[in-house]
């Protein structure tokens, strides 16, 4: 069985993708066959250190070390991953060295605390020493109540209400509903779908929408997510509202998980994702990949989840 | 009283302090009048009007008026314009005289040869004024055979395209928005129709163009970089006349004549594009799509000796729309949008003599620009008994109400004073954005709206002072302040802009020149795309974002080398400051009134060059040599760490050779070579992965795809290929039945020169990139048929 929840409705559809479509008609009216390969170099650059680290209460720190390479280069992700190089987790209280654990992979034995800050800092031969931080966020206060709200012979449908208590300060937060399948039941058919709605009192803004991306091809779970901001209901709570139909006879558990983020882990994911939208989109302006690592690449950013448990039958 | 605004009346009040004690001397004499077409009364611009063995002279308005103050006793005029025999008039002056002169279009004799003499020796030019006529612009062998006058003025020195084939002007490194285009006196927003391919005003209904480099005169103002002026046909006043005008992509119709014979004209012109009926053989299944652009003018014009009244209407709109329907697994899914873009403006002036000595003119206009964007989509399961529908509307424009008047007192020996008011009413609907959507199944119904149409209310305000004085023969210098005042909430901004200009005649061939100019803009235009696609916002200034400002100083000199050749050169450096663009990855469409500030960049920029221009006008071959020689560039604060980076249309070289030669009074063949430093791009620099973190909230250890990001480095950090291309045309005239028909037959890039459009960067299997130009470009044929009754 594959989730799949319906990115519709007030959110509303990305206008810009419209737009990119009516571009996408002219660009195929204007533009047969005038493509050539170019016999040009990439700029010259050199070679930085690019840190990832997405720091959370739940799991250790983990921290994956990669080098940058020219465009001319060709090289798998695998050796761009960096050994031998010293990776120091420094927050309030504590000073930890990691440990490589894998190619280019180093961790520490520890779990980072709710509103607590951490820096990272890399030093590796041959490169500038970097480094970044980032602040661990409190995990969001949710209830969530499921209530059947119809049957017929074919499918179920239930109305997911969602309640989330924002504290006072600008937060963004990420929602979306998670279920693990074995890899080899992917069907091409849609067991159940989803629309996501929201109370009056709570917007979703467009350009969090942006950093959803498309279902991952090579993902056993297809999944989407929604991003939004505290706008509209900041140090209240806010109240959404999930129209769930369940087209099969068995009952079915799924996660619904929120997570709040620092604005590094929000800014880095949404800029990739219009890096990508936008690389091969000639009358886009490209995109550069936000980063808050000081003399290099990559993020360091910090967020807290909320999950819950819920269950269709 | 602002303290800005003591100073700029200061300034005003000096301006006019060398005419106070002298007023109207009784020992002078003023010779005024009209220069029109003999055969069509048409008034001409720019008409060279000299009194014989003096210096004394004057240039004609854009009514076709002049005057000339001067003792009393015999003078020889003499009027001499471009296509037109030079004509000849001596006259004893007792007291002020009022001329009406009539120009004979002059008869095409290919083979003369003109006598070189000092005292018919044009009046030197400013190479920062470019005056083109819509017979030159034709000649000019263009992009599917169709006349612009936009990528006609792109082949002068200091002034750039955009992409190519795009009616971009950017003047000597400012923006596309940074150019007052005045269509008939009324400032126009957007000039360009099928995504910036085609220009907004085809030449078959203008009368004159002239592109000031620069703020110029003190008249002028609201933009930095130049002041394009372009002057409708007020219509014939003794004939009917109808053209039609057949090309590639658009066809026009023009009709004029008198309503009152000699008094009274009308003139009626419209143009469609056929694009549409083309696109539809292109259709895929499922899908229909479609463009189409159409412009229209209407103006009817009273004129009498010494008084004019003209009403003009502009309209154009660029329409691009798609549907599409698909059915599966019981689903029926339509959507259909559209996205409409266009100009209307109108305008009601009143030019006359007030005495004369006084000319003056009045108008109220409006003008208005447009984009809209709407689309619906439904989902409609029957089966289900589900329906869901969303709308989207768009809706992002500017329009103004403006009054004007503006006054010119002639004073004895080429002295003038200028000077005037402007008062403008904008209304801003900088990006609003609306939804509605619904959801029904068997058992709920849902809807929900969002969104409104937000708009910004602001005041324009200026006055000027100008005054033009002659120190002798040699000597004369244009000083000149503009008080302009800009109003919105609590914003409010005052500047006070000199204007100042000296020339000085080293020889009766040879002038040289300096300028210093000072310009503010108070509206901004936020740009997603670098072509015309109107996903372009115009926005006002505000508190955060202010108006852009902008110096500018210029040399020069101009050398009259014979009576129809003329060549010149000049050094610029231009200054500018409060410039925007969109924050990186900004999605402007999502953008509202409220927001628009937090997605834009403020910087500055800096722009200088050398410009030559070599330029014969009259004779079997005529046209110009122009080379540029510049540099421009941005800076802002929070791209690129702060440093300076090339534009990207900064093109070291810039060269322009367009010439026609008529082999006889029916054929004749036009050709432009041009060649330009290629565009500087923003190209990935480095590959490394994109990790994204959705393990984190699904924990799921298996889960690892990284593809690539891509590190851009310094922005515009490489140059695409130069580009070069060469234009040929053959132009076949012959009279048929009443009237007079041209077959035009061209080929645009005749040696197929692949130059980049764009290039994109496509990511190859093993991680490298392949660079990938698109060169639509390439041998283009055109053809256009135009025939006149």
């Amino acid at each position: 069985m594959i989730i799949r929840s319906d990115r519709g409705s007030i959110r509303g559809k990305n206008l810009h993708r419209r737009t990119g479509r009516l571009g996408l008609v002219l660009a195929m009216a204007l533009l047969p066959g005038c493509e050539n390969l170019l016999g040009i170099r990439a700029p010259e650059s050199e070679s930085k250190l690019a840190v990832y680290g997405f720091l959370n209460p739940d799991e250790r720190v983990v921290i994956d070390l990669y080098r940058s390479a020219s465009l001319d280069e060709a090289v798998t992700e695998e050796a761009l991953r960096l050994d031998d190089a010293l990776v120091i987790v420094t927050s309030t209280t504590q000073r930890d060295t990691l440990v490589r654990t894998a190619p280019g992979r180093y961790e520490a034995n520890r779990l980072p605390r709710q509103e607590e800050g951490y820096a990272i800092e890399v030093q590796k031969t041959g490169f500038d020493t970097v480094r970044g931080e980032c602040v661990v966020p409190k995990r969001p206060v949710t209830r969530v109540r499921v209530a059947k709200q119809g049957e017929t012979e074919s499918s179920k449908q239930f109305r997911v209400t969602l309640q989330l208590d924002d504290p006072p300060g600008a937060h963004v937060y990420r929602m979306g509903l998670f279920l693990f399948l074995e890899p080899d039941s992917r069907q091409n058919d849609t067991p159940w779908a989803a629309k996501f709605f929201s109370s009056s009192n709570t917007a979703l803004r467009a350009d969090p929408a942006d950093v959803g991306g498309q279902p991952l091809e090579t993902n056993p779970v297809e999944f989407d997510v929604v991003y939004f901001s505290d706008d509209t209901m900041e140090a209240q709570t806010g109240e959404f509202v999930l129209n769930v139909e369940l087209r099969s006879s068995n009952s079915l558990e799924v996660s619904l998980v929120v997570t709040s983020m620092d604005s590094a882990y929000f800014e880095y994911h949404k800029s990739l994702s219009l890096q990508r939208r936008n690389l091969e989109d000639p009358f886009a302006e490209p995109v550069t990949v936000f980063s808050n690592v000081e003399n290099g690449l990559g993020v360091v950013g910090c967020y807290a989840n909320q999950a819950t448990t819920v269950r269709f039958q | 009283m602002d303290r800005s605004i003591r100073w700029g009346l200061l300034l005003l009040l000096i301006c006019l302090v060398p005419y106070a004690p002298s007023g109207a001397q009784p020992s002078t004499v003023a010779v005024s009048g009209y220069v029109r077409d003999a055969e069509s009364g048409e008034s001409l611009v720019g008409v060279h009007v000299r009194v014989s063995e003096t210096t004394l002279g004057a240039a004609t308005d854009q009514y076709g008026r002049f005057v000339i103050v001067t003792p009393p006793g015999t003078l020889a005029l003499s009027f001499s314009y471009i296509g037109y025999d030079t004509h000849r008039l001596s006259i004893s002056l007792r007291s002020d005289t009022l001329l009406q002169i009539r120009l004979q279009p002059a008869v095409v004799s290919l083979d003369s040869i003109r006598v070189l003499d000092s005292q018919e020796l044009p009046t030197a030019t400013s190479g920062s004024v470019v005056a083109m006529t819509p017979a030159e612009i034709k000649q000019i062998p263009m992009l599917g055979g169709e006349a612009d006058v936009i990528k006609a003025l792109q082949l002068m020195p200091g002034v750039q395209s955009g992409r190519e084939g795009s009616t971009g002007l950017h003047v000597r490194g400012g923006g596309p928005d940074q150019n007052l285009i005045l269509l008939d006196g009324t400032p126009i927003y957007s000039v360009n129709h099928l995504f910036g391919f085609m220009s907004a005003f085809s030449p078959d209904v203008i009368r004159s163009v002239s592109l000031t480099k620069g703020a110029g005169s003190a008249r002028y103002g609201g933009r930095l970089s130049s002041v394009l002026d372009i002057a409708l046909k007020e219509g014939d006043l003794n004939k009917r006349r109808t053209h039609v005008n057949v090309g590639v992509i658009s066809g026009l119709v023009t009709l004029e004549g008198p309503i009152k014979k000699g008094r009274v004209s009308y003139l009626v012109s419209a143009r469609r594009t056929y694009l549409d009926a083309l696109l539809l053989l292109f259709q895929p299944p499922g899908d229909k799509y479609g463009y189409y652009f159409m412009d229209g003018i209407g103006k009817l014009a009273y004129v009498s000796d010494k008084h004019g009244f003209y009403l003009s209407l502009y309209g154009g709109q660029d329409r691009f729309w798609f549907r599409s329907r698909s059915l599966r697994q019981g689903s029926a899914d339509r959507y259909r949008s559209y996205l409409n873009w266009g100009n209307l403006t109108g305008s009601l002036r009143w030019q006359g003599q007030l005495t004369p000595r006084v000319l003056a003119t009045a108008s109220l206009a409006r003008s208005a620009y447009a984009l809209d964007f709407f689309e619906n989509d439904i989902e409609d399961q029957p089966n289900q008994g589900r329906r869901y529908e969303e709308n989207v509307f768009f809706t992002s424009g500017v329009r103004d109400w403006s009054q004007r008047n503006d006054l010119t007192w002639y004073l004895p020996g080429d002295n003038e004073v200028r000077f005037g008011s402007v008062l403008i009413a904008h209304r801003f609907t900088p990006s609003s954005r609306r939804t509605a959507s619904s959801f029904e199944d068997v058992d709920t119904t849902r809807s929900s709206k969002t969104g409104g149409i937000e708009r910004l209310h602001a005041w324009s305000m200026a006055l000027y002072g100008e005054t033009q004085l002659a120190f002798g023969p040699d000597v004369d210098m244009v000083l000149g302040i503009r008080l302009s005042r800009y109003d919105l909430g609590d914003a409010a901004y005052t500047f006070p802009e000199p204007r100042f200009l000296t020339r000085y005649r080293l020889t009766d061939r040879t002038t040289v020149e300096a300028a210093v100019t000072y310009a503010s803009q108070s509206v901004h235009l936020l740009s997603r795309s670098s072509i015309g696609v109107p996903l372009d916002l115009w926005l006002p200034a505000t508190r955060r974002v202010r108006p852009e400002e902008a110096w500018q100083f210029t040399l020069g000199g101009t050398r009259v080398m014979t009576q129809s050749v003329q060549i010149s050169a000049d050094v610029y450096y231009k200054s500018m400051k409060h410039l925007i663009t969109p924050i990186t990855g900004s999605n402007l469409v999502g953008v509202d009134a409220s927001n628009w500030e937090d997605r834009v960049e403020i910087g500055d920029g800096e722009a200088y060059g050398m410009e030559w221009l070599l330029r014969k006008r009259e004779g079997r071959l005529r046209g110009w040599i122009a080379y540029t020689l510049a540099r421009s560039t941005s800076r802002f604060a929070n791209i690129d760490g702060g440093r300076r980076f090339p534009n990207r249309y900064d093109r070291t070289h810039d060269v322009a050779v367009t010439g026609t030669y008529c082999l006889s009074e029916i054929w004749c063949v036009s050709s432009t070579w041009v060649f330009a430093t290629g565009n500087a791009v923003w190209l990935p620099a480095q590959r490394l992965p994109g990790v994204e973190d959705f393990a984190g909230h699904v924990s799921d250890p298996d889960y690892s795809p990284v593809p690539d990001a891509y590190d851009y480095g310094p922005r515009n950090n490489k140059r695409e290929p130069n580009y070069h291309r060469l234009d040929i045309s053959f132009q076949h005239t012959k009279p048929i039945g009443r009237g007079m028909r041209t077959w035009t037959i061209g080929v645009y890039n005749a040696y197929a020169r692949r130059n980049p459009f764009f290039i994109t960067a496509s990511p190859r299997p093993d991680g490298t990139i392949a660079y990938k130009q698109f060169s639509p470009f390439i041998l283009i044929p055109g053809i256009s048929y135009d025939y006149s009754f």
